[in-house]
């Protein structure tokens, strides 16, 4: 048997039915890793020797019916902006490069409950601010679809990792769009909740008001059963909300008889990969087939997105930042002259120049004089955007689009010109903004073998009419298990 | 020359509520225990760490701002101030700018020339700017503004 074909889900029933142990999962994760690990670099961290230690610890618990759960045993990646006590947590940074925290996510402290191996922590963009995890002060991680190219970002080392099976699902996080985009440019399933249902208790803060944590899984029934371990009200966040809907996995029904699914104009036209579109239009054409109404109409204000998230994400950032000064923890400049110079050696020796730019824009809209003309008119235009799609989700239980433009780029093509990187954030932003949850789903691939994603969108409390029409279209196609094989370097190895 | 200037004083007083627990976090604001028992990832600033408003902190700004005949303000909201000085480990410190939780009260004193209203401008909730030893950071404390009438 080959273990790391199985899904999370397939491979939590063999444990449990005593067919795998806990120790053969990890050292089918671990032996990946040592393979693919050197092409891909999806990891920060891999620690072994505590992996190890945990499966022996989860494999008694399960024994003795302590742990009884779907994925008890199952090993998963935590992006690295996620704290884990006692354990490196550096948000691909310079300035967090020997950070290790006095505590734990709440998030990570859910999987824990639920019996999770935690193997490593996952490569992302430096602070989560890019979309190709090419700003990671580690290196780039690459495609394991093709390493010439990127994996996306920020969670880009979630979701090569879960591609490249080095685990069998991670936690990304996403701000602007940094589940979904890379979800998509590696062939796996991610979702961004409602704002308020994943704890950011832990969660080190981009931007506080849209930062929400999100699986990213090979599969949609794996998705839905990560979101429902994940998802707890926290009294540590303010901003968590107490569901009671959040037996996810009971969405996992192969119908969409009647679904009402809208397509914005706006999110087909200019700038979208032909192929990109095709593979999302052919996507909506399996659901209406499954009984779905699709049906297009106007999105008009998103065009306003792009300039509202980075005026909004960037203020926040600015403030958020600000505590990594030198002082307690993390990189601090080795020669300085009084305090205020050993902050601003501190800072500008350990940001990268992504952060920078961002901190100096963000600061820029918060000073006086310019905060009501910038921040306070993107708020305005924040708001506006929910309106429309609060308009939007009186007609539609759906709102069904591409998760990015174009399939995944080259390496080393969009840093040079960060106007165009921004840009492709146009579908994936707004949700962020209006606080929606939204999916990626694998939909194809483009004629260089490059995975293609389709973006689900849904009211807000509204995974359910996500996982259910994601999980209708997995059902119709069967592609699922196939799109997160690691095509490039497996097929060689003949591992799947 | 006698009368070209007059001197006005406004006073921004602040005062220290006697609540159990910090303002935003469950820790201890006793004074006197022993190193690193008062503190935890949220007062301490720590990457990832969330502030939880504590609900008694806003019932007795309530009831200050009710016995300084304040208007209570019914939606209210925290803002950061953004500074980099080591009194404080985010290096901004949570307070109220737009729409602080009292407005527009006053106090009567006894002066030499008989009762004298001191207008009050607004009360806002704010987290203690710390004396460089980090137990004592977020004790919270409320900020009176007067409107400056306190003629001498």
């Amino acid at each position: 048997m080959d273990l790391l074909k199985l899904t999370a889900l397939e491979l939590g029933e063999k444990i449990k039915a005593k067919e795998v142990t806990v120790r053969e999962a990890v050292d089918a994760v671990i032996g990946q890793i040592k393979e693919a690990e050197s092409e891909i670099h999806s990891f920060v961290t891999i620690d072994e020797e505590g992996a190890y230690a945990q499966a022996e610890e989860i494999q008694k618990k399960i024994d003795v019916g302590e742990l009884t759960g779907p994925l008890a045993g199952v090993p998963v990646a935590i992006k690295d902006n996620m704290c884990i006590e006692g354990q490196l947590t550096t948000c691909s940074s310079k300035i967090l490069s020997n950070f290790k925290p006095t505590y734990t996510a709440e998030a990570v402290e859910n999987l824990r409950k639920a019996g999770a191996v935690i193997i490593g922590k996952t490569n992302m963009d430096e602070f989560a601010m890019g979309s190709t995890t090419e700003t990671s002060y580690y290196g780039p991680t690459r495609n394991p679809h093709n390493t010439a190219h990127v994996p996306g970002g920020s969670s880009g080392g979630s979701c090569a990792a879960v591609a490249a099976s080095e685990c069998y699902y991670a936690l990304g996080s996403d701000t602007g769009g940094s589940i979904r985009q890379p979800s998509s440019f590696c062939g796996v399933v991610g979702l961004k909740p409602t704002y308020g249902t994943v704890s950011r208790y832990g969660l080190i803060a981009y931007g506080s008001s849209l930062d929400q944590i999100g699986p990213v899984a090979k599969d949609v029934s794996d998705c839905a059963a990560i979101l429902e371990t994940i998802a707890s009200h926290d009294p540590k966040d303010s901003t968590s909300m107490d569901r009671d809907d959040c037996d996810f996995t009971e969405a996992l029904v192969d119908d969409v008889k009647g679904l009402r699914i809208g397509i914005p104009r706006d999110y087909m036209g200019e700038g979208l990969d032909p192929e990109v579109n095709d593979a999302v239009m052919k996507a909506a054409k399996v659901l209406e087939e499954k009984g779905a109404i699709v049906e297009a109409f106007d999105l008009r204000l998103v065009k306003y997105a792009i300039p509202a998230y980075y005026t909004i994400a960037d203020a926040e950032a600015s403030s958020n930042l600000e505590r990594f000064d030198g002082v307690k923890y993390g990189y601090r400049t080795k020669d300085y002259d009084g305090l205020h110079n050993m902050y601003k050696k501190t800072r500008s020796e350990g940001f990268g120049p992504e952060v920078k730019r961002r901190i100096m824009l963000g600061s820029f809209v918060l000073s006086s004089g310019y905060y009501d003309a910038y921040y306070l008119k993107a708020l305005r235009t924040k708001a506006l955007i929910k309106k429309e799609f609060d308009r939007a989700f009186r007609n539609y239980d759906i709102i069904l689009g591409p998760a990015a433009p174009t399939t995944a780029p080259e390496l080393g093509k969009s840093l040079s010109d960060p106007m165009k990187m921004y840009l492709g954030d146009i579908y994936t932003i707004s949700v962020n903004l209006a606080g929606l949850p939204g999916m990626s789903v694998p939909v194809g691939k483009d004629s260089k073998g490059l995975p293609i994603g389709m973006q689900l969108i849904g009211n807000v409390f509204e995974e359910k009419t996500l996982i259910r029409a994601a999980y209708t279209y997995e059902c119709a196609t069967k592609k699922m298990h196939e799109t997160p094989a690691n095509v490039g370097l497996m097929s060689e190895k003949e591992v799947r | 020359m006698a009368k070209q200037y007059e001197t006005v004083i406004g006073l921004e007083v602040h005062i220290e509520l006697a609540t159990k627990t910090k303002i935003f976090c469950g820790c201890s604001t006793e004074f006197g225990g022993a190193p690193n028992t008062h503190t935890c990832p949220v007062c301490t600033g720590m990457p990832g760490s969330l502030p939880v408003l504590n609900k008694q902190v806003v019932e007795y700004a309530m009831a200050i701002g009710l016995a300084t005949n304040c208007k209570i303000t019914q939606v209210c909201k925290f803002d950061r101030k953004n500074y980099f000085y080591p009194d404080n480990p985010q290096n901004y410190q949570i307070s109220q700018l737009y729409l602080p939780i009292a407005r527009d009260g006053y106090v009567e004193i006894e002066s030499g020339s008989g009762k004298k209203k001191v207008r009050i401008h607004e009360m806002h909730m704010e987290e203690d700017a710390g004396k460089l030893v980090h137990d004592e950071w977020m004790i919270l404390h409320l900020s009176i503004i007067t409107e400056a009438v306190c003629h001498l």
